[in-house]
Formats: structure tokens, sequence, C-alpha cells
């Protein structure tokens, strides 16, 4: 209360404007002055008070974001470890050989639909782009077939003529084997393929998850590398029931190792794109946290700063009357 | 030769002598079957005849396991056959309307309707 009489007091003795002291704007970068009818200048501290507090806000929804982020992550996690084992007995039978030379290739990349998770999708859709140069070639045909909104925007800037099809909205209700596999089948009946492969981050814990090639080949491909030898030639001496033929029995076997398959891939997708958001927004609240820290310095100091001012005015101006 | 859906499996189709056609390809077939010329005389299954993959053989098995479930594992069981993305094929680099799909694997299946003419 005195302070703000004295306030009063001192500026009606000022007449000019202060010039204001080089050194303090050299300090702090913040200083804002207004300039009022008197044609005094005042340093208000309501700009740094404005970004602290969207400083703070933004800090708050990352947090809350992470804990989202967690608490959906635990659920998820253990659905993909438990769909694992829908695959593995197929690549113990059939193996997977990446390395394989067939005239069509199809690209199923799977992304996310959501953003703010850090650059997973990034990395799918560059080593998507480098596996269509590799499998491209003379006589060779390569198509995307792009799952998640994400995927479809990097994409479409650069190729949009090899685009298949495009997917979204596959995780606006959980995921369950269904509608993979209906998925599954849409994409078989909509392209033809000689080998699929598919692209997804595979998660391997919290912090690390690793781009990962799937890659499925259809029967034909599978009779004519079995001739050739290797993992596949064993599989005649395999007894097969459910077939009468075994070309019948290898495109059962192809759809349904599409399907798996890709049910495991989506699920691995959905746990990296969670870690990865959560180690996103926790770093983002970190730096918030840092920058409010700084922010809270500034503001300290031009308020200090603007203290020192008010009374080195009032002292000089009394000085002035009794001097 | 192919027609104008060419479905992926023809080609495999052609190596066992049997002509199948698909007009529209998704949810009504007519089949179409020539006598086998050469090849194999092995029955193909009733499902791979009618134009189903193996992928919509077993979820109708699914679906139908899941409809004899007693109550309160019945309604468990049908938040797992929930179906919902939206698909949209792309032609010349430009997409097409996305069609959505919200339906329940088992309407899906059980709308499929399929002629075979011998």
């Amino acid at each position: 209360m005195a302070m703000t009489a004295l306030r009063r007091e001192g500026r009606r003795f000022l007449l000019s404007p202060i010039p204001p002291n080089p050194s303090t704007a050299a300090r702090s970068t913040m200083l804002s002055e207004d300039l009022s009818l008197l044609g005094i200048r005042s340093i208000s501290t309501q700009v740094v008070r404005n970004r602290m507090k969207s400083v703070k806000n933004i800090q708050k929804i990352t947090k809350a974001m992470k804990m989202v982020a967690a608490s959906k992550l635990r659920a998820v996690q253990l659905r993909t470890e438990n769909s694992r084992g829908l695959w593995q007995p197929f690549t113990a039978l059939l193996g997977d050989t990446p390395s394989v030379d067939v005239k069509k290739n199809v690209i199923v990349t799977i992304t996310s639909d959501k953003g703010l998770c850090g650059g997973i999708n990034s990395t799918s859709v560059k080593i998507s782009k480098s596996l269509y140069k590799l499998t491209s070639g003379p006589e060779k045909e390569t198509k995307y077939v792009l799952l998640g909104e994400k995927g479809k925007v990097q994409m479409v800037r650069d190729s949009k003529n090899s685009i298949e099809m495009t997917i979204t909205e596959v995780q606006k209700n959980p995921v369950n084997y269904t509608q993979v596999s209906v998925l599954a089948d849409d994409i078989l009946k909509n392209v033809e393929y000689d080998a699929l492969r598919i692209i997804f981050n595979k998660f391997h814990s919290v912090v690390s998850f690793i781009p990962t090639i799937s890659t499925i080949l259809s029967p034909e491909v599978v009779e004519r590398e079995s001739e050739s030898g290797g993992k596949l030639g064993d599989l005649d001496s395999y007894e097969i029931e459910g077939g009468e033929t075994k070309a019948e029995v290898l495109q059962n076997l192809a759809e349904f190792q599409f399907s798996c398959v890709l049910y495991n891939a989506v699920l691995e997708n959905a746990c990296s794109e969670l870690g990865a958001r959560m180690s996103a927004m926790d770093s983002s609240s970190r730096n918030a946290g840092e920058m409010l820290d700084r922010l809270t310095l500034t503001y300290n100091r031009t308020r200090q700063a603007s203290i020192t001012t008010e009374l080195i005015e009032i002292i000089s101006g009394a000085s002035a009357l009794t001097g | 030769m192919p027609s104008q859906s060419h479905h992926r499996g023809e080609s495999f189709r052609e190596r066992w002598g049997r002509r199948i056609s698909f007009g529209g390809g998704e949810l009504r077939s007519s089949v179409v079957m020539a006598s086998a010329a050469a090849g194999s005389s092995a029955a193909v299954p009733f499902w791979r005849a009618a134009g189903m993959t193996y992928i919509t053989y077993s979820n109708i098995c699914a679906s139908l396991v899941r409809s004899c479930l007693k109550e309160p594992y019945k309604t468990e069981a049908a938040t797992r056959e929930k179906v919902h993305f939206a698909i949209s094929k792309w032609a010349d680099g430009k997409p097409e309307k996305p069609t959505c799909t919200l339906r329940e694997a088992a309407k899906k299946t059980s709308s499929f309707q399929l002629k075979v003419t011998d």
C-alpha cells in the first residue's frame, strides 16, 4: 500500500521519459516498454507471464498424453505378445525369405492414424521407399498398400502413382483378428502379387522399436522356391491334412499366413506407436519444464529490475526535493 | 483372357483346368466351372469353388462358433467381431471415395450370395 502511494508520488515528479539503461535491455530481452500518456515507460512482465502460463499448460497436456499412452500400452502389449504365436509356426514351416526375386511386389506399409508419436512413421515410409527402389527393375512391378493416415500423407507427395490402396481408421475400435482378416481378404482380392512385403515397427521394449519387413510369397512362388531346395524344399516331406493337392494346401496356407502376419504386424505397430508417443511426450514435458525454469528466471529478473527502477525514481525525486 | 477384375488366384486356377471368373469382386460371385480338361480331378472344397478365400471361410466358421456360446460369454465374444475400417482404391494417382465398412463379420458373410452353374 505504501509502495503504491510512493509510486504515485514518484511519478508526479517525472516529466521526461527516462532512457532505458542499455545494460538492462541487453540482459533481458523480454523487456517490454509501454509508453503511457505521460510519456513514462514502465517495464511490463505481462509478456513473460503469458508465456509461462501457456508453457505450463502445454506441460500439463503432454504429461497427460504420456499417462494415457502408458495405460493403453499395457493392454496392447499383452495382446501383441500373445499374437506372436500365430506367425511363428508359419515361419518355421515356410521360412521368411526377403531376398526372393519376383516380378510383382506389393509393399504393405503400416503406419498410424494419429500423430505426435515420434519418428516411427517416417522410418517406415523411408524403408518402404528404399524397398521400392530395391525391388523395381525391368519387367518388375511394385505397388504400395498403405495402412494409416500418416503413411498416406507422406507417400502421396512423391509416389502417388504407385499406390494401389489406402486404408484408414483401423484403430477406431480395439483391433481384433476378425477386422484384420477382413482387411487381409480385401487386399488379397484386389491386388496381384507374387510377394507381399509387410513393413511395420516391431516392438522390442518401450524405448526400442525396430522396423521390420515380413515377406509372404504367393503359392506359385512357394512352389518354385521349393523346387529349388532350401527350407521350402522340405515341404514335401510333411504330411498335410486338409487339402487334397499340394497347390490347394499352399493356397490356403498363403492366405492364412498373410492374415496372421498382418494381425501381428498391426498389433506390433500399435504398441510401437504408443511407446513412441510415450517417449515423445515425456521429452516434450521435460523440455517444457526447462523452458519454464528459464522463463521464471527471466521473469524474476524483470520484476526485480522494475522494482529497482521504481525505487530509483522515487529516491531521486525525493532527493531532488530536499537537496 | 483374364477378366476385368482379375483375381490373383486365376493363374493358379487355370493350371488346374478350371475357369472361375469373378464379377464385382466383393460379395456376389458367379462361378462358372468348365469341365476339367487336363490336370487334376481333385475336388476343390465347396467353399473354394464358391469363390471364398480361406480367410472368409474361417471367419464364417468362427462366427458360427461364437453364436453357439451362452449368454455372458456371447456378448464378450461379440466385441471380438466388430469390423471397421475405411478402404479406398487408387487409380492413376487419385483416390476413389472410401467405402466405410462398419459391420460385423457375420453380417458380411451371411449376405454372401453365390450362384453356381455347372
